[in-house]
């Protein structure tokens, strides 16, 4: 999975919690407005960790094309 | 006393800066991408929310979802002003604006100045929300302007026309807000307020260029310029200030011509040693995105008028819908807006439930605007076989839409999770104990000084003059009738001020102007021009209206 792909995986996670807490929170369906929640975690978490794991393939990329 | 909801003790205030803190430590300090240094402000601002503010999980549900739609707003204009881009870029009409551009003038310093200054400012006029910078920072590109000063100076450029562009809709949002005692006093300050702003975004534009030298020749235009936006806009106070920026800046962008007929500014000037903001040569942008030999090679296919189409059509239809009153009220009958229940915090700050939230008018929003002249561009561009011609002529052209989603998606992140920072903050109280702080601490004098940095702070987070207004004219009024020796209409006016300038440094109008750019990521680079110009720009602002309250006051104000 390229940057891209995970930066518009996160993209959606962020989005789609609106329709979830709106709906959840003006009918008293908990589980929905939590499941809003959660997707805005995962969403939030992805881009801080993408900074780690694309700087590592980065620089094992840039190791292979010195070696090579 | 100013009546407290929320708790306001040195621990609180101290807690509740730390999201913005850690913001611009991540941002400016450690360089890390909008789009990694947003959510973490995020989580940090819920943690404190939660913790600290007694804030329910259901109000931490209410704040992200309140966030997400005030994003949308945003997102509305920076796609399609992105895909206006790529659609115009695709069919090699930037190489034809290029040359277009030089033949209009030779002299660089007069384009940078045109577009990062008066046109920007224009579009503020008419459209706002972040299309400026969304707009203006690739034609900049295409003088050669560098990427990083191509964000910087739109974003230096529009900040003064943001309290009284786009019909003043941030004006009208203060009145709805608050009752104001003199009206047309506080309208006047603000314009006086204003000024500052207009002729130091010149000074620092012609300085970014080429320092001292840059600024000695560009003054005469910097002149007439700052005073057509600050004359202009001033004087029609006294008749209409909905419509004081859109004149102002109009004007201005006529001025334009004549300036440009003037020896001085139709030809190069070469008495400058050291360019710091321009390329050696040709686009900017493309020559990071492609190799730049072949970028300078490629001879356009289309003529200058033609490149310049979209940009017709957009300015067009945006005064069209602003000017014809019984369009543009058919346009705003449709609105949509998600309701909201109150919540309400355990120390009991009350946030009221509303049937339809901050609700937006899709065929008056400038990103309407935008999508009308991608689809007329993209339309005459294929029928007139510019696509096609383009990619005869050059190899590796990108398609708009790999370009758009490189450009809106890391943008986009950052901007949800700024704006759902901001909406956690309000929620929880954080902004009402970081405002209330120092309004309860400070003697009145400095406060007035203060005023203004209150309305800046409300817009370095919310990146909107207008929440600016809506968030703190509530409590700066409170903060006038509880303390002694403060004019309320030098007090608004500075918080207005203040909240135009803050968009200069708004971290989600920056992301904004890195991904039109294709520099998402060097959002620290933008700040680290942009923040000493909003500082010094502050400073004066926090003087002026210490002045301008003592003066209002010994006139009975």
């Amino acid at each position: 999975m390229n940057e891209m792909t995970v930066q518009i995986v996160s993209l959606l996670f962020l989005l789609a919690p609106l329709p979830l807490i709106v709906y959840g929170v003006l009918e008293g369906v908990a589980a929905l407005w939590w499941l809003g929640i959660a997707l805005v975690i995962v969403g939030g978490v992805i881009p801080p960790l993408t900074r780690f794991v694309f700087e590592e393939e980065d620089e094992e990329t840039a190791d292979g094309d010195e070696s090579s | 006393m100013i009546p407290l909801q929320a708790p306001v003790d040195a621990v609180h205030w101290s807690l509740a800066i730390i999201p913005l803190l850690v913001l611009l430590v991540l941002l400016v300090g450690l360089q890390w991408q909008a789009p990694e240094a947003g959510p973490l402000g995020m989580f940090i601002a819920a943690a404190i929310a939660l913790i600290a503010f007694q804030t329910p999980w259901e109000g931490l549900a209410i704040a992200a979802a309140r966030g997400v739609w005030d994003a949308i707003f945003i997102l509305y204009v920076v796609w399609p002003a992105l895909l206006l881009y790529h659609v115009i870029k695709r069919g090699g009409g930037f190489a034809a604006l290029e040359g277009g551009i030089q033949r209009f003038s030779d002299n660089e310093l007069f384009l940078v100045l045109a577009f990062g200054w008066v046109f920007a400012s224009f579009l503020q006029g008419i459209a706002g929300f972040g299309t400026p910078i969304a707009v203006v920072a690739p034609l900049l590109l295409v003088i050669g302007v560098k990427p990083v000063y191509a964000v910087a100076i739109p974003l230096i450029g529009h900040a003064w026309a943001n309290m009284f562009g786009t019909l003043a809709v941030a004006w009208l949002a203060t009145l709805q807000v608050i009752p104001l005692e003199s009206e047309f006093v506080t309208t006047v300050e603000t314009a006086i307020l204003l000024w500052i702003p207009s002729f130091l975004a010149g000074i620092a534009i012609a300085w970014l260029y080429g320092q001292k030298s840059a600024v000695m020749h560009a003054l005469p235009m910097i002149l007439v310029i700052a005073a057509l936006h600050g004359g202009v806009q001033l004087g029609v106070m006294f008749w209409d200030p909905v419509l004081s920026a859109f004149i102002a800046s109009t004007v201005a962008l006529l001025a334009l011509y004549p300036l440009s007929r003037w020896d001085r500014y139709d030809q190069s000037f070469e008495e400058i040693d050291e360019r710091p903001a321009m390329e050696e040569t040709g686009d900017s942008r493309d020559e990071t995105e492609e190799t730049g030999d072949e970028a300078e090679e490629a001879e356009p296919v289309m003529s200058f008028a033609m490149s310049l189409l979209p940009y017709i059509v957009l300015t067009v239809v945006a005064i069209g819908t602003l000017i014809i009153g019984p369009l543009e009220a058919f346009l705003e009958q449709f609105e949509i807006g998600p309701p909201f229940p109150a919540v309400e915090t355990g120390y009991g700050l009350e946030t009221e439930g509303e049937d339809a939230y901050n609700p937006f008018a899709p065929l008056t929003h400038p990103g309407t605007f935008l999508f009308v002249s991608v689809f007329v561009g993209w339309l005459v561009y294929r029928a007139g076989g510019y696509y096609d011609d383009w990619q005869d002529r050059k190899d590796d052209v990108e398609g708009i839409w790999d370009g758009l989603a490189a450009d809106a998606v890391p943008a986009s992140l950052a901007i949800i999770a700024f704006l759902v920072m901001a909406q956690l903050m309000e929620l929880s109280g954080q902004i009402e104990v970081l405002a209330f702080g120092l309004a309860g601490v400070l003697p009145p004098t400095v406060y007035a000084f203060a005023s203004g940095w209150i309305g800046f702070t409300g817009a370095f987070m919310t990146s909107s003059n207008t929440s600016s207004n809506i968030l703190f004219a509530p409590l700066q009024q409170q903060a006038v009738e509880a303390m002694e020796g403060l004019s309320e209409a030098s007090v608004i006016a500075g918080q207005s001020a203040g909240g135009a300038v803050g968009n200069a440094i708004a971290p989600a109008n920056v992301v904004l102007g890195t991904g039109a750019a294709g520099i998402v990521g060097k959002e620290g680079e933008v700040l680290r021009i942009t923040i000493p110009w909003a500082i010094l720009v502050m400073v004066l602002i926090g003087l002026l209206t210490v002045v301008l309250n003592g003066l209002t006051l010994i006139g009975g104000g």
